[in-house]
């Protein structure tokens, strides 16, 4: 993915964490990503929003991305200012068609245990991207405290 | 009964307690339902659900974050308390939280109520229907 041409940044903007497949690790990368938050003041709900978004990428990561295989790894990416997170999530599987996801709230869906991660990740962000192949996810969440955040971003998102 | 989730010398994320009512077993949830401890929620709360207890009143006005692995936790426990003829029905959400649920639309499987009263009064009225 062009990270240059999607979000107007480049590697060196990033700071990488790689971690195992497991949930419990998952702590490690979330923990910091949220400390980097308050520090830059972002707001309760936007923090509550980053999260659960970054919860959600995470989740699949590893229990579909990577098939809960504790050989492999998660490497988590981020670029947090005072403007906007953009937080990238990528496993080591084959990927996945964001298209192909039932919608979870279709009243036939409503029943299954599982399948809601994608849906909250596009609620809750500015914006989605996923790479050609599907197994890397950038979640951008501009903040609504920010003066310089467009009115539009502000105000369709919970 | 309580059960706490924590990493070693770490402050409790998650602390879930229960306490039989009749038979309605009463579940509170207090902290973050995150990560692995939501995982083992998934798998701890549709156990409290039995013949004895076939509905669960689940106090929420404690729970601070919840993601979709912990909305399973719920939605797998309203599954076995309808098969039991049961219910089970939440209460005291938070706004964050609450929004959570109208979002993916599991606040219509599952009824929210604003307080414990009012969850208490429906599983009363939700028991009186099934006697009748």
């Amino acid at each position: 993915m062009d990270l240059t041409q999607q979000f107007g940044i480049t590697l060196a903007d990033l700071t990488e964490i790689v971690i195992p497949n497991d949930l419990r690790s998952a702590k490690q990368p979330e923990d910091r990503i949220l400390a980097e938050l308050q520090r830059r003041r972002y707001d309760p709900d936007a923090v509550f929003a980053i999260k659960l978004a970054l919860e959600e990428a995470l989740t699949n990561a590893i229990k579909h991305g990577n098939r809960n295989d504790r050989s492999k790894r998660i490497v988590v990416c981020y670029c947090i200012d005072e403007r906007r997170a953009l937080i990238g999530v990528r496993d080591e599987g084959g990927g996945f068609r964001p298209g192909d996801v039932p919608d979870p709230t279709a009243d036939e869906n409503l029943e299954r245990p599982n399948g809601r991660g994608l849906m909250l990740m596009n609620a809750y962000m500015t914006c989605v991207r996923f790479n050609a192949s599907g197994n890397e996810v950038w979640l951008l969440k501009e903040n609504p405290a920010c003066p310089q955040s467009t009115p539009a971003a502000a105000s369709d998102r919970p | 009964m309580s059960t706490e989730h924590a990493g070693s010398g770490e402050r409790p994320s998650l602390t879930v307690s229960s306490r039989r009512e009749g038979a309605v077993r009463f579940v509170q949830i207090a902290g973050s339902v995150q990560l692995a401890e939501a995982e083992e929620l998934a798998a701890q709360l549709p156990a409290l659900v039995d013949q004895d207890t076939p509905s669960l009143l689940v106090d929420l006005s404690l729970l601070e974050f919840i993601s979709s692995l912990g909305l399973s936790a719920f939605v797998n426990a309203h599954r076995r308390a309808r098969d039991l003829s049961g219910s089970v029905h939440l209460a005291g959400a938070r706004p964050a939280i609450a929004q959570l649920f109208r979002i993916t639309r599991v606040s219509e499987l599952i009824p929210t109520h604003a307080t414990l009263d009012e969850a208490r009064a429906a599983l009363r009225n939700a028991g009186a229907g099934r006697a009748s």
